[in-house]
């Protein structure tokens, strides 16, 4: 079963990517900051990590640098999910390696199509 | 291509609006004292052009014939004229923002719905540029916010939400619209939002700073965001 991970301060994010997966037989991990996102991604090892910049405690980019230092998770694919998209911090997450850039606002499904690319989902059976 | 456009086409973005463009030029202060060639930058947007000549025009006067968009801009200034190039980023990122998360097509309103009993999301960004964005929703339309951006089955617990949902919004609004101001040159950053119930919202400005209040309407529902900035020298 995949594992996906949404690190997100806003709960209201947090659903949308619950709710956009809802149909697949996967497992949505959720943590409010990067702090905790790494933490549960260290644990967890999921298959892919949707990624807010502007958050509390640890903000995303100092997340992706860990996340791309770190032996274990390296290799996740990580999507960037956030507001922000100035010509300045496009530069500075393309040089950190990602799998894909979504800027907020957005849809479910662009979630579910991006992911697809990285990663087996499967529907549930009815 | 710039190395800007080149990432904007590797991660599929939306094109970055034509104003922030203007708003550039109108920052290098070539054209401070020149009407004609302000005026020139402005007519390319029907909708800029018809906003200028309305907040130009006297309201008492507004059945008269309309202004020249020349004699709008001698009138109001260089520096109101920034404002209104970032008011219209603002209002872009509002309407596409309410667009894709709650799937609703926004239509401009006249009123500013001080009275009503509301929710206040706040965020303050300072840089380049300084000044607040507020997002307004009554109390009476935050479960309708909650479920066109959740869905149906948040009813239930829709009240308890939207405060979460206020924020959020106001977040994406707001990551937008710095993000235009970054590009255009007005590099700032942003403050977490805060969000609070207001009866009676009274907008806290200097004198020195200039403000646009956007009334919008869906469904009958009113909804606000308004402007609060520090006016920005050209150079």
């Amino acid at each position: 079963m995949a594992k996906i991970l949404t690190v997100d301060d806003s709960k209201m994010v947090r659903m949308i990517v619950g709710s956009a997966f809802g149909a697949y037989d996967c497992q949505v991990l959720s943590a409010e900051n990067g702090a905790e996102g790494l933490e549960i991604a260290r644990r967890e090892k999921p298959d892919i990590i949707f990624l807010d910049i502007t958050m509390p405690v640890m903000d995303g980019l100092e997340t992706l640098g860990k996340i791309r230092s770190d032996g274990d998770l390296s290799k996740v694919p990580v999507v960037m999910l956030t507001a922000e998209s100035d010509g300045e911090r496009l530069g500075i997450v393309d040089k950190l390696s990602v799998s894909c850039y979504i800027a907020k606002p957005f849809k479910g499904e662009q979630l579910v199509e991006v992911a697809s690319k990285v990663v087996a989902l499967n529907r549930k059976s009815a | 291509m710039t190395e800007a456009n080149a990432l904007i086409e590797k991660y599929k973005l939306a094109p970055v609006p034509p104003n922030v463009s203007r708003l550039s030029v109108l920052l290098q202060g070539r054209f401070a004292s020149n009407a004609v060639e302000i005026a020139q930058i402005i007519k390319d947007d029907p909708i800029l052009s018809a906003r200028l000549i309305r907040i130009a025009t006297n309201p008492k006067r507004r059945d008269e014939e309309p202004m020249e968009i020349e004699a709008a801009v001698m009138r109001l200034g260089v520096g109101s004229i920034l404002v209104l190039v970032m008011g219209e980023l603002l209002i872009n990122a509002v309407l596409r923002a309410f667009s894709t998360m709650l799937g609703v097509a926004l239509e401009p309103l006249d009123s500013e719905g001080r009275e009503l009993k509301q929710f206040v999301g706040k965020i303050q960004f300072a840089g380049k540029a300084n000044g607040h964005v507020f997002l307004r929703i009554p109390v009476s339309v935050g479960p309708w916010f909650v479920t066109h951006a959740l869905g149906q089955e948040y009813a239930a617990t829709a009240e308890e939400l939207v405060p979460d949902v206020v924020g959020e919004m106001l977040n994406i609004v707001c990551g937008n619209f710095k993000s235009n101001l970054c590009d255009a040159g007005l590099t700032c950053k942003l403050f977490p939002p805060t969000v609070q119930v207001s009866e009676g919202f009274e907008l806290e400005w200097s004198e020195e700073e200039k403000k646009q209040r956007i009334g919008m309407t869906t469904e009958g529902l009113p909804f606000f965001c308004d402007l609060v900035i520090t006016p920005i020298a050209t150079t």
